[in-house]
């Protein structure tokens, strides 16, 4: 019979946040297959019961050991017998599970799974890339520099300055320099920055709003939520960032109040950020605003516990959302790959391969 | 008559046989140590005492008396030792796929022995093996012990291929205490420069470590920061061939299982294999012991010689002062790990200012009652107890002090006298001592005979806590000093 799985943890800094949002997942749905992803990339089927604290060593005890196989009709397999999946919820955060790594994985085995596919995947991933292509639709972006290897000119805005990894989808690495020189010796010494940095500029006075998004059954936004910053500047920001995956643990305003004409902005420009960015299932998306003014900062495509609390207006249950990312996710593959023009033409034509070298 | 005394014996053995199946379990399957802890029970009380020669007197008078004697037999052993719970408090009986062969094997054992007795009607083969479960016990962990470590081989053979694979440097780090709290340093000092994963907490030896690597070991990790463990001569040896370390490190050197190691040096000596395969040493030379092997090995290798007396010292790094509520030595190790590793140690510095805090290792709570609460129920070593002791001496000299504690064990021929002189320096110092269980209840009540503190025994741990609540309240402070699981008298 065919059921539906949960896939959570994997090598990634967000590991532990992701067995939390999986578990979550599974406590909440019935019949439901429990994959964890052990940090150094192996597969295990446990019990949808487990608790968080069963997971500090390794895999839980009675852990059933599982290979992946990238072919059609394989997929989860468990002593020889591929898993028959209908759909696949993926709660991994940050690293390769949730940057397009995973889902080209799952392409190849035809297995059908939540949120978006490989490439929009990585390009959530990808702070550089994913502010370049905000820019090009002209949607309101905050200037976004690639941190070079070598010596580096300051960027045509001024200090202060925060400084992200380039890849990861969390905040854990960030970093808030005063000025060029403390970016150019940061990029050096901090290994959250061996994949490469972006720089842009830190705004004072801003605030920071945030919103979830899903597009099944049809596309629905949730509440606004205004996590609090502590008055005073670069350290405080620096703490509220770090709250580990997206439920923030310091204070926030939920829902957010919000003059009309920002929360009209961010109803539009959510919906164009889910377009341009290929959005799926739940997405939170990241705003800055000052002075009345928005813009896109990140969009995080596999949200902590799958941003479930930002549900409040209007209420959706979470067996409900997570019911809905699993429907969706059956309903059709993110990838369809085509041989067409591959109908052996060219191969007849072409003589023997000694011919061609000759 | 035979056949109601063989069914006894079979249900009893069932019963008898989970106890000691649970104390296997806790002593990490090592053969003897049922026997071992059968013995420690044996003495623990008097009523345990004649219990065993009660049954011994039944198989006795069975053969030259009446056979009916026998019957005693499956009666003590239903009960005995008493104290010793079928259920765990502290740990219960987790059934593990190697636990299930074990308790297989002890009932292989116990059938063929109780049909062969029933066949040749020989009820000397069903009543001794009752009588001595634990034996039986002993005999299947070490028949299965081959067994075990060839089933072993195939996880230990997949993460020496996994380290062989990654490029990465193997820190190692070894010590009669202080491993796990050095080995968290190390990771948190690191992890702002370097990919870091460190094995988790217990899993110190040869299976722990595979499953360490083969489970946690991420794919690009520059440093896997191992502890390692050692039960006896030749086990650090083995570990290097498999995770061979750039950088061994040794923390402290005690006491700790001296009755497998019978003398300190031989301790030294097993814990300086760690230094055979690795590129740099790094050694805390506090110890005396410890400063003759840096110099002994210096003449070979790189050494880096770390200090923690008054100050932190790292030899080629320089000296500081150790933070509040930080382990000296432990932070010096890491801190000479760093150096070892091409990091400098001034860089990392900054990070020490939240190392992370060891549960159960000195530290300092308030209870619901009010009043301060150290907990050292992780340490086993005379060393931390009396710098324990003297955290207490400080937290808690505005109000009444007390010191609750089982003593320390697997301190081999120095434990009587180890936990002698503990309870002597605690009766001087603070106002109340409660003495947990039966294991050092002798030495510690020996030892707090003169002291101005109030003596209070109690059976078992949640007694004492009790006793705390009822006794004790804002401003004054308790320390809890080592715990024993329930499978110790």
């Amino acid at each position: 019979m065919s059921r539906s799985a949960v896939v959570f943890g994997g090598p990634s800094d967000e590991h532990d946040i992701s067995i939390l949002t999986g578990l979550q997942v599974a406590r909440a749905l019935e019949d439901i297959e429990a994959i964890y992803w052990t940090k150094s990339g192996e597969w295990y089927s446990v019990d949808p019961e487990s608790e968080a604290v069963d997971f500090i060593d390794g895999a839980p005890r009675k852990a059933r050991e599982m290979a992946f196989v990238a072919a059609p009709g394989q997929g989860f397999v468990m002593k020889r017998k591929p898993l028959d999946l209908d759909a696949v919820l993926i709660a991994c955060h940050g690293g390769p599970g949730e940057d397009g790594t995973l889902q080209g994985l799952f392409d190849l085995a035809g297995l059908r799974y939540t949120g978006p596919g490989q490439a929009a995947s990585a390009l959530g991933m990808d702070k550089l890339a994913f502010g370049a292509a905000m820019a090009a639709a002209g949607l309101p972006t905050l200037p976004r520099t690639l941190v070079t290897k070598g010596d580096q000119e300051a960027p045509d805005f001024e200090g202060p300055y925060i400084v992200k990894p380039r890849f990861g989808g969390s905040s854990i690495g960030i970093e808030i320099a005063e000025d060029w020189s403390t970016v150019t010796a940061l990029k050096s010494s901090s290994r959250f920055f061996d994949q490469g940095a972006v720089v842009e500029p830190f705004f004072t006075g801003s605030r920071d709003l945030q919103v979830a998004v899903r597009t099944y059954p049809r596309w629905e936004m949730s509440a606004v939520e205004a996590p609090l910053r502590a008055e005073g500047g670069i350290y405080s920001y620096d703490q509220k960032y770090l709250a580990w995956g997206g439920e923030v643990t310091g204070g926030r305003e939920l829902p957010a109040s919000l003059e009309d004409s920002i929360a009209q902005g961010i109803a539009d420009l959510s919906q164009r950020v889910t377009d341009v960015a290929g959005l799926r299932g739940i997405a939170r998306i990241d705003f800055l605003e000052k002075g009345g003014e928005l813009f896109v900062n990140e969009v995080n495509t596999i949200p902590g516990s799958m941003a479930v609390y930002l549900w409040v207006d209007p209420t959706i249950e979470r067996a409900q959302l997570f019911k809905d990312m699993l429907a969706e996710a059956a309903g059709g593959r993110t990838r369809v790959f085509s041989t067409a023009g591959s109908d052996g033409t060219a191969l007849r034509s072409a003589g023997t391969i000694a011919s061609k070298l000759g | 008559m035979f056949w109601l005394l063989a069914m006894a014996c079979a249900a009893v053995s069932v019963l008898a046989g989970l106890r000691w199946l649970r104390v296997a379990q806790r002593e990490h399957y090592l053969p003897g140590s049922a026997s071992t802890f059968a013995d420690r029970w044996r003495r623990s009380s008097l009523l345990n005492f004649v219990l065993d020669l009660v049954s011994l007197f039944g198989i006795v008078a069975m053969l030259i008396l009446d056979a009916r004697w026998a019957v005693i037999v499956p009666v003590v052993a239903a009960l005995w030792p008493i104290g010793l719970s079928l259920k765990g408090r502290t740990s219960p009986l987790a059934w593990t796929d190697r636990l299930r062969r074990l308790a297989i094997t002890v009932a292989a054992i116990l059938i063929s022995a109780f049909t062969a007795g029933a066949l040749l009607d020989l009820a000397l083969l069903i009543v001794v093996p009752v009588h001595l479960v634990y034996v039986v016990v002993d005999i299947s962990l070490w028949v299965l012990a081959p067994y075990e470590k060839r089933l072993g081989a195939k996880w230990v053979e997949k993460a020496a291929a996994t380290l062989r694979s990654m490029d990465l440097d193997v820190v190692a780090i070894t010590g009669s205490y202080g491993k796990t709290t050095t080995k968290n340093y190390v990771a948190h000092l690191l992890a702002g420069t370097k990919r870091v994963v460190a094995s988790p907490a217990s899993f110190n030896n040869r299976m722990g470590l595979a499953r360490a690597i083969n489970e946690n070991l991420t794919p690009g990790t520059e440093v896997f920061v191992a502890e390692m463990g050692t039960y006896g001569p030749g086990e650090i040896a083995e570990l290097c061939e498999w995770i061979p370390p750039k950088v061994g490190a040794i923390v402290a050197i005690g006491p700790v299982h001296l009755e497998r190691f019978k003398t300190l040096e031989n301790i030294v000596r097993s814990k300086a294999e760690i230094l055979e395969r690795a590129e740099i040493g790094v050694i805390c030379v506090d110890h005396p012991l410890l400063a003759q092997v840096a110099e002994d090995r210096a003449a070979t290798k790189e050494i880096v010689e770390v200090s923690a007396g008054n100050r932190i010292a790292v030899s080629g790094a320089g000296v500081m002062d150790v933070p509040d509520g930080v382990f000296g030595a432990n932070l010096a190790v890491a801190l000479g790990i760093c150096r070892a590793l091409g990091v400098d140690p001034d860089e990392v510095i900054a990070r020490a200012a939240d190392l992370p805090t060891a549960e159960h290792r000195q530290s300092v709570t308030t209870g619901v009652a009010g009043f301060t609460i150290i907990d050292d129920t992780f340490n086993s070593n005379p060393a931390g107890a009396r710098s324990a002791l003297e955290l207490l001496t400080e937290v808690g000299a505005q109000g009444r002090t007390a010191v609750i504690t089982p003593g320390m064990v697997e301190l081999g021929p120095v434990q009587y006298e180890e936990n002698r002189a503990f309870a002597e320096e605690s009766a001087s110092r603070v106002d109340h001592l409660v003495i947990v269980g039966r294991t050092n209840r002798k030495p510690l009540r020996e030892g707090s005979a003169h002291g101005k503190a109030s003596v209070t025994v109690v059976a078992s741990r949640d007694e004492a806590v009790e006793w705390a609540r009822a006794n004790l309240g804002v401003g004054d402070a308790v320390l809890y000093e080592n715990d024993l699981p329930d499978h110790y008298p």
